[in-house]
């Protein structure tokens, strides 16, 4: 199925025509996207078509990554109705990866994702000037470039094309145009306003942003000097880290129900700290912080969306997002692997091939 | 006739050894003779393993000390068979014990005696390629580790001078009073597996064999290949030290030879040469291979895909030829004489040629066929039946291995179960109620004490000793939290070491054990059993390799050695602070077996169960009984595959301890080893529940249906097995019919299916042979790309050529065609066209009837069933066995075994030793009542479970499983083998392998003293 939709108005008026079309024809149930509560930005999860007014789903922003909702939702079995999920590409991406570990189920969740200019940053959040950074955000992407604001992880993103989206948006001042990439797609959008016509996206269009993303990724990992790094850097990076872990209850790879950092297993016991002081006459307490980093990177490391969250929640700036990225990209290539590209990929943990990784071998 | 328990096996290689343990699981008690000083056989000899690249030794030694400890096997070492007289049933076997001159039960390997010995011996065990002593100990890794005397070369044997290792030896273990013993065992049944010779290719002198010093005979390079053989992995030209540029490895050389007797293929050689050839090019940087061949014959599971990749990945390059001769060049290197496809002549020059040697009877063979009455068959190989290959002529006296023609290693491993389940019937085997033989005193309760350690460092003569300075470890543990007690210890492993160990759990009230020492590979389960001797939970033991890891790798850096041996105590101890008691869980035996597939293999599996006094349902989703082998009329020996299955029908039908489910489907399997419950669809829509101990999946394969050669659209073109029922139907009777062609690998060995069905050619040439027999007016054309008559039946290969059948060889880009000679009319004749390399040219041939080799299928419902039974398959669909090489009938789910076509590819006989082998493997489960589960098993902690099913998709034995309900995984502790697979993947902690928890770990790690790492 191939098709385009191009309804007149801007991005979020737009589409929340489209949403109440959707919603008043019952081809839909509910609608979960960004909204507006008070000053904030959060998700909601809508069935009234009333309430579509409160929604603004194309906004530039992500208070927490849907993937972590959407599977808080489905974990224990598919919603009971069919609801229209718009979401960003990454937060897509992770929601196919927490599927794969069964987690979340994709029944009955229709996905709009937009082309992605990327997501204003916490700081923007912080001072109220979120509103105020879109006009220029919005031009910015109308030329296909990096806006100003956006998190570190968005300027180097290379997949803000949605993969497995049913249908992709691509928002614009005027009107936004939307390309209807699966059956289900094509289903629902039956009898919508606007105007419907053949065509698949021009992801050639999207070649100045891709140029420029990728210098920027390059750029990032040139200044991060990762690979410099060994316990020293760890220690020097880390160090500011006060043990929060907030960058692990915003992750959307984080599923375990209790992180074993949390957990009794990790606690020091007395003897524990007597025999450790014994060795070595002094430790931080709490201890393990950079364990706990190096931990979460061997686990998430493969799957990492580069999302960003974390690096913005982050209360003493650490680049967490940037050194997941670099690290998880790395691992990535190595099973030629993209996280949240195909439902049906098996985790490459979960996967043995005899001859695989030979250059490790002796 | 007086029934007894005891049975005699001949012959300790991978057979032998196979079919010891396999008897003496299920309650035999085993005589293994076995003529060297170590059990092991050929296969300790090899290398690398076709076609996973397993080291040989290190896949083989497990076994062999399972053997050596097992309580139901007695070794016979040095030992011969003399004569087995009685009955089958009620033998009385005579052996003789040869004298070693050394007690082996005092010996502790320690290597002094070895190191005085004057006498310099060439080394068998390593083809000659490297001098031992006279007192010696046969390879470093045998079985028993016992050195022996030579007495051929033993200076105080022959001359009366010497003596040195006797004034030597510090276990005063030399004897030379000892003498040669007769010894009489009274037996129901004998098995030979006594294996087979090298070929000699000293008669081929144009190759040059022992003139040329860069000539050598693959079992030779295999010793060069091997890291613990005589150039310790690093390959050089023996004529010239150099490492060589490229290799010529010659096949055929004492294989399908009719001038030198040899009118057989060795089966092995092609897939062996291809091996050592990539494992020669992972040894030398830019080396050439080039292997000299006339078919290749990959014939076997996989064996294809490794061809392939030899010759893709690798780069080894095959070229079809015999070669003529060989000459020398100055400097050492080899000028090889061959013969292009088109008759020119060709040279190539090369740094090694590898003479792949065929394998032969053993040289004593006529002398074993004397002594044990068996007859022999026109090749040497002992006689054996096309439908019953694991008997003799002998009753009572079975065969397995390669003693009754070319086998690899699986086959052999296979014949050797099989011949298990035909002695087994021989013997007085009562259903085993208790686990261990042995009675151990009750286990003292440690709980809540505080840990009292006690630590043994091993010297291990001077293995151990020479290198790490023992009595400073000694100190240095002693000086380590909670170790009550450390000791240094000259040989660990000997009798009184271990009294003393005992002695010092009772006596300082120990309640942890470590012992610093070799591998627990090998020597856990024994000082395990010393703890429960003393009292202790045999889980509160901890040990530390200071021998491989500290004496053997810094074997120059003494100091270094000695620091890392302290390091490694002081982990065990911070590990055996936290040991706890496991328990082994005790899982109870249904002692009934379900059959899935009622064709040969499980017709042939479930009597041989029943004969065993077993229970077993035999399920098979056609209406009758016989699968595809109903459709096989014609046998190699003129025997009648009817009849014998008719009378096998007969046989379960008469069988009050078989039900026959027909027409039947299994709906679900639940359960575990012992204790299955199965849901069987009949035919009247009802479903019932059946409860059994194993299962056995013989649910055999199908020919593919091809859409090639005009079949099903021209009536003149058939299978094989349709073309067998035309001529039982008298297709051939009066009708002149001109002009049969044949076409081989059709399916097989190309996209889709790359895999040789590996009995097509046999049948082909064995109805070609029939249709020559029935009319032999009429002209047969056989089409194919290699001829792959392995073992025995390469001999009808030679008959049909001289029958007049004509081979022409196609190639997968050159493939023939068929095509209708009047398309109109839907009779009429075809034409096949096909490009002969030997010609040059194209030819046509206007064939009466045109017959294909189709390929075999899996079929696709295997998978479903592979589901249920939570076993895996391979690309092609077939089951897969739980190790290719060494456990060919098992799964890694325990209870549960394959054979047949479910299997891979495989002709009649072979599906018959594969489900004889599964009726024994069978056995061995059901002849208990109660097995053991293992005690350091994996176990989740719900609270921490996320339920990803990372876990259920890492465990190799199916024994993490989501509690659906619960939303997390569970662990079945009876299927659990405590790999850890499924604690490493966790990353929510939730899993921890009892006896290795992350704890017990953590606290290892942490008590290593801090080291700075770089970058």
């Amino acid at each position: 199925m191939s098709g385009k939709l191009k309804i007149k108005g801007d991005p979020n008026d737009s589409i929340r025509g489209f949403l109440r079309h959707l919603l008043e024809s019952g081809k839909i149930d509910g609608v979960f996207a960004l909204g507006k509560t008070g000053k904030g930005l959060n998700y909601l999860l809508v069935t009234d078509k009333e309430k579509v007014d409160e929604l603004y789903p194309l906004f530039p922003f992500m208070p927490e990554n849907a993937a972590n909702l959407l599977s808080r939702l489905t974990f224990s079995g598919p919603l009971p109705g069919k609801i229209a999920v718009v979401i960003k590409p990454c937060e897509l991406r992770a929601f196919v990866e927490l599927v794969k570990r069964e987690q979340a189920s994709r029944d009955n969740l229709v996905f709009i994702s937009p082309v992605c200019g990327g997501v204003l940053d916490f700081v923007q959040y912080k001072n109220d000037a979120l509103e105020k950074s879109v006009p220029g955000y919005m031009k910015s992407f109308a030329k296909r470039e990096n806006a100003e604001n956006i998190r570190p992880t968005c300027r180097a993103c290379e997949y803000f094309i949605p993969i497995n989206a049913d249908i992709t948006v691509i928002p614009a001042e005027e009107a936004c145009e939307f390309y209807l990439n699966t059956d289900k797609a094509g289903e629902i959008t039956k009898g919508a306003p606007g105007d419907l016509s053949d065509g698949e996206l021009d992801e050639a269009a999207f070649e100045p942003l891709m140029g420029s993303r990728k210098a920027e990724k390059e750029k990032l990992f040139e200044e991060l000097k990762l690979e410099d790094y060994g316990i020293k850097g760890l220690v020097e990076v880390f160090g500011k880290c006060l043990g929060c872990h907030g960058c692990m209850s915003v992750c959307p790879i984080c599923y375990c129900a209790l992180c074993a950092f949390e957990s009794k297993d990790n606690e020091f016991t007395p003897p524990v700290f007597e025999s450790e002081l014994t060795k070595r006459g002094g430790l931080r307490v709490p201890p393990n912080t950079i364990f706990y980093h190096l931990g979460r990177i061997t686990h998430m490391g493969i799957s990492c969306v580069g999302c960003g969250m974390c690096s913005d929640v982050c209360p003493v700036d650490i680049p967490v997002s940037s050194i997941f990225l670099r690290s998880g990209d790395a691992v990535q290539k190595v099973f030629d692997y993209l996280p949240g590209k195909d439902i049906e990929e098996p985790v490459p943990l979960s996967t043995f091939i005899e001859d695989e990784l030979t250059e490790v071998e002796d | 006739m007086k029934k007894t328990k005891s049975v005699v096996v001949v012959g300790s290689g991978i057979a032998g050894i196979q079919a010891s343990l396999d008897l003496a699981e299920i309650g035999a008690e085993v005589h293994l003779v076995e003529k060297t000083p170590s059990i092991g056989g050929r296969m300790a000899q090899l290398d690398k393993t076709f076609p996973t690249n397993d080291c040989s030794l290190c896949i083989l030694s497990p076994k062999m000390s399972e053997c050596a400890r097992h309580p139901g096997i007695t070794l016979h070492m040095n030992s011969e068979l003399l004569s087995i007289d009685g009955e089958s049933g009620d033998f009385s076997v005579k052996i003789k014990e040869n004298a070693t001159y050394i007690d082996a039960d005092k010996c502790v390997n320690c290597g002094l005696c070895e190191e005085k010995c004057p006498t310099k011996v060439t080394d068998e065990f390593d083809a000659e390629l490297r001098e031992r002593k006279a007192i010696y100990r046969y390879f470093l890794q045998s079985v028993p580790a016992n050195y022996v005397i030579d007495p051929k070369y033993c200076l105080k044997i022959t001359k009366g001078v010497c003596g040195l290792c006797e004034k030597t030896c510090p276990a005063e273990a030399i004897d030379f009073d000892d003498t040669d013993k007769e010894i009489a065992i009274d037996c129901g049944a004998v098995i030979l597996a006594t294996g087979i010779d090298a070929f000699d290719p000293l008669v081929y002198g144009q190759y040059g064999y022992k003139k040329f010093p860069n000539v050598v005979t693959s079992l030779e390079f295999e010793r060069m290949l091997c890291a613990s053989g005589p150039l310790m992995g690093h390959v050089v030209c023996p004529g010239n030290d150099k490492e060589p540029k490229n290799i010529a490895f010659i096949q055929c050389v004492g294989s399908r030879d009719r001038e030198n007797a040899k009118n057989y293929c060795s089966s092995v050689c092609c897939m062996y040469a291809i091996k050592e050839a990539i494992i020669a090019r992972e040894h030398i940087k830019g080396l050439d291979a080039t292997i000299f061949f006339m078919d290749v014959r990959a014939y076997g599971k996989d064996f294809d895909r490794y061809y392939e990749r030899a010759e893709k990945q690798f780069g080894v390059e095959f070229i079809r030829s015999r070669v003529a001769k060989i000459t020398e060049l100055p400097g050492g290197d080899l000028r090889v004489h061959y013969a292009n496809p088109d008759g020119s002549k060709d040279t190539r020059d090369f740094s090694l040629v590898v003479l792949s040697v065929g394998i032969q009877p053993r040289k004593d063979i006529q002398q074993l066929a004397e002594n044990t009455g068996i007859k022999l068959d026109e090749f040497g190989f002992c006689r054996t039946g096309e439908f019953n290959p694991l008997d003799t002529t002998r009753p009572g006296v079975f065969v397995c291995g390669a003693i009754g023609g070319p086998k690899d290693i699986p086959e052999s491993v296979m014949a050797a179960s099989g011949a298990v389940s035909r002695a087994a019937k021989l013997l007085e085997l009562k259903r085993q109620e208790k686990v261990s033989k042995k009675e151990f005193p009750p286990e003292k309760d440690v709980f809540g004490d505080r840990p009292r350690i006690g630590a043994f460092i091993c010297h291990c003569g001077i293995n151990i000793g020479g290198i790490v300075d023992v009595p400073s470890v000694v100190e240095y543990a002693r000086s380590l939290p909670n170790v009550e007690h450390a000791e240094e210890v000259l040989y660990a492993c000997s009798a009184d070491c271990l009294e003393t160990i005992k002695q010092a759990i009772v006596e300082k009230n120990l309640n942890r054990v470590l012992v610093a020492a070799c591998t627990p590979r090998t020597h856990e389960p024994l000082f395990r059993e010393t703890l429960r001797e003393a009292g202790l939970n045999q889980y509160l033991f901890e040990m530390a390799n200071i021998r491989d890891q500290c004496s053997w790798a810094h074997m120059n850096e003494p100091e270094m050695a000695t620091i890392k041996a302290k390091e490694l105590v002081e982990m065990g101890i911070a590990k055996a602070r936290r040991l706890t008691p496991l328990q082994k869980l005790p899982v109870e035996i249904d002692p009934k077996a379900l059959v899935i597939g009622g064709g040969l293999a499980g017709i042939t599996a479930a009597l041989e169960l029943a004969d065993a006094g077993f229970r077993v349902f035999l399920v098979e989703k056609e209406p009758q009984l016989g699968g595809n082998f109903a459709r096989v009329k014609f046998a190699f020996n003129g025997g009648d595959p009817q009849a014998f299955l008719a009378e096998k029908i007969r046989e379960i039908s008469d069988n009050e301890l078989v039900t026959v489910y027909t027409g039947a489907g299994i709906k679900g399997i639940d359960g575990y080893i012992g204790n299955f419950k199965t849901t069987v669809a009949l035919p009247d829509g009802k479903s019932i529940e059946l409860e059994h101990g194993v299962v056995i999946v013989a649910t055999g394969a199908r020919e593919y249906e091809t859409e090639e050669y005009q079949y099903r659209k021209s009536k003149r073109v058939v299978t094989q097995l349709e073309f067998e029922k035309l001529l039982a139907e008298g297709y051939l009777t009066g009708k002149p019919i001109q002009n049969i062609v044949m076409i081989n690998c059709v399916g097989s060995r190309e996209e889709g299916r790359q895999y040789c069905s590996r009995l097509c050619c046999a049948q082909s040439i064995r109805n070609a042979l029939k249709v020559k027999e029935l009319r032999p007016a009429t002209d047969v054309y056989v089409l194919y790309r290699d001829i792959r008559t392995y073992g025995t039946k390469e001999k009808y290969f030679g008959e049909a050529r001289e029958k007049g059948v004509i081979f022409s060889r196609y190639d997968l880009e050159t493939k023939p065609t068929v095509e209708p000679i009047n398309p109109e009319n839907p009779r009429s004749k075809l034409r096949v066209t096909s490009f002969d390399p030997i010609l040059g040219r194209k030819f046509a041939i206007d064939a009466d009837l045109v017959v294909l080799a189709v390929s075999i299928d899996a079929p696709a419902e295997n998978e479903e069933l592979a589901k249920m039974l939570k076993v895996p398959l391979n690309a092609d669909r077939f089951f897969l066995e739980a190790h290719v090489k060494l456990r060919p009938v098992d799964f890694a789910t325990d209870g549960v075994f394959v054979c047949g076509l479910a299997h891979c590819p495989k002709n009649s006989a072979e599906s018959i030793t594969q489900a004889t082998a599964a009726a024994a493997r069978a056995m061995t489960v059901l002849n208990k009542m109660v097995i053991e589960a293992e005690g350091s098993i994996c176990e989740v902690n719900p609270e921490l479970c996320a339920g990803c099913g990372l876990c259920v998709e890492v465990c190799p034995y199916a024994a993490a499983q989501m509690d659906e309900e619960k939303g997390v995984a569970v662990i079945n502790e009876a299927l659990c083998k405590g790999c850890g697979a499924c604690a490493a993947s966790c990353r929510s902690g939730a899993i921890d392998l009892r006896g290795f928890t992350n704890q017990q770990i953590y606290l290892a790690i942490d008590s290593l003293e801090t080291v700075e790492i770089e970058g």
